[in-house]
């Protein structure tokens, strides 16, 4: 049951980043979905788990956009690395704790991302653009990462997931 | 930081993520269109959602407007119908002309329409993604079309969804005419402002056209992607570019491109697509 749910999660998580508005001021960064999800799996898995599913995701974002195969699932792994890292570093109200490494993360993700499109050749490399995204992202995180980390955190729960805890 | 698992976890991982980033191509695009095709039914149901939603809350927002929307419809199809008219009159002399002087009769084109179900989620491109794909007949460089004038073409194609580069993404050029003054360019996009503004630039205009605000746009049919005339923007300024030699106009593309929910695919007639040119 644990790993179909989780593929169910990855999937959803990239359909919903994928229709959601991207707002132009926000350098056209749709709410960073999948990215809040690896911080979900960053909080509560294994460091190996927890990569090994940033990889997943990495694949199934790329695969709805056109990013090359491969980019978001780099990016997506040094997130949850970060977060992994810093995990234990709570504070007191759990949201603003997912508020800030999930902007953290996907903030990093968008900027590791964009560096490698730039350096692959994909995208011109524009500072203010770049700046803009990374910002953009981090900011929108900060608002979804908690709210998806709620939701999948009680999907866990009702699917008998959650018994062990954090590992 | 590796104590129990030892090295090999990491290894593994490690290389998982270099084979992923030098995947050959062909094999790639296989593995992204294969999830894309497994999500697809989620996708379009998803959008289809969010759609209906949006529509009915536009319908709740405007119900007070109704009846003047009504009247302002009525008087634009009344309009429509005159111009249909004339048109209609003026392509019977087209043929007869074309007939006359033995020109081949110019094959017509089919029109799919499609729902925009997604754009592109990392920001990175102006891309969208159709509810159609090969299953409806679509390929690559195929033109999109929304009611108001030119919004991309068709890049990459799965059974059931295609993939659209929109004319405002810096890496799309199409070749353009102005018909007031003859004049042609490449156009190109240079993304989204952050004000939401898209605004394409033409570039390599003849210095010797002056080019005037309100300009039209359409597409020249040079280049065997898109067919001649077919609407793009009008011009918003126009100005030297960095050689001098040439000009390059700013042109506000005629499609909503920010806020397009549907789109209309350019197909070959049945003859087109067998060869029958």
């Amino acid at each position: 049951m644990k790993w179909p749910a989780t593929v169910v999660l990855i999937g959803a998580a990239g359909v919903l980043q994928a229709v959601l508005p991207a707002p132009a001021i926000a350098g056209q960064t749709a709410p960073p979905v999948m990215a809040s999800l690896v911080v979900h799996f960053a909080l509560r898995r294994s460091r190996a788990e927890a990569l090994s599913l940033a990889i997943a995701c990495g694949v199934v974002f790329d695969s709805l956009g056109r990013v090359p195969l491969g980019f978001s699932s780099a990016a997506f792994a040094a997130a949850a690395l970060l977060v992994h890292r810093y995990r234990d570093e709570v504070f007191e109200w759990r949201a603003l704790t997912h508020v800030i490494l999930g902007a953290a993360a996907a903030g990093g993700a968008t900027l590791i991302t964009g560096l490698l499109l730039t350096a692959a050749g994909h995208v011109a490399f524009a500072l203010g653009w770049l700046t803009l995204k990374t910002a953009g992202a981090a900011v929108l995180a900060g608002v979804t990462a908690p709210l998806v980390c709620a939701a999948a955190q009680r999907l866990e729960h009702l699917i008998g997931l959650d018994a062990g805890g954090r590992r | 930081m590796v104590r129990r698992g030892g090295f090999l976890p990491w290894i593994v991982l490690l290389t998982v993520l270099l084979a992923l980033l030098n995947l050959p191509l062909p094999l790639a695009a296989g593995i992204k269109a294969s999830v894309r095709e497994t999500l697809a039914p989620l996708h379009a149901l998803i959008s289809r959602a969010g759609l209906r939603l949006r529509e009915a809350f536009d319908t709740l927002r405007g119900i007070g407007g109704l009846a003047a929307e009504n009247r302002a419809l009525q008087a634009e199809m009344l309009r429509l119908r005159t111009e249909v008219r004339s048109l209609q009159a003026a392509a019977r002399d087209n043929d007869e002309l074309r007939a006359l002087i033995g020109f081949r009769q110019r094959a017509g084109r089919r029109l799919t329409a499609a729902e925009v179900i997604a754009r592109d989620s990392s920001g990175w491109w102006q891309t969208l993604r159709l509810d159609r794909g090969r299953m409806d007949g679509l390929r690559p460089d195929l033109p999109v079309l929304t009611p108001d004038g030119l919004a991309g073409r068709i890049t990459e194609v799965t059974d059931r969804t295609a993939d659209v580069l929109l004319i405002s993404d810096p890496g799309c050029r199409v070749s353009v005419r102005l018909p007031r003054t003859g004049a042609h360019g490449i156009l190109r996009g240079t993304g989204m402002r952050p004000d939401g503004q898209i605004l394409c630039r033409v570039d390599f205009v003849h210095p010797r056209h002056a080019i005037r605000p309100g300009d039209e746009v359409a597409t020249s049919g040079l280049g065997g992607i898109y067919p001649p005339d077919l609407p793009v923007g009008h011009v918003e300024t126009a100005t030297p570019d960095a050689t001098g030699i040439y000009r390059t106009a700013w042109v506000l593309p005629r499609a909503d491109l920010g806020r397009m929910r549907r789109a209309f695919v350019l197909t070959p007639s049945a003859s087109e697509a067998g060869g029958g040119r």
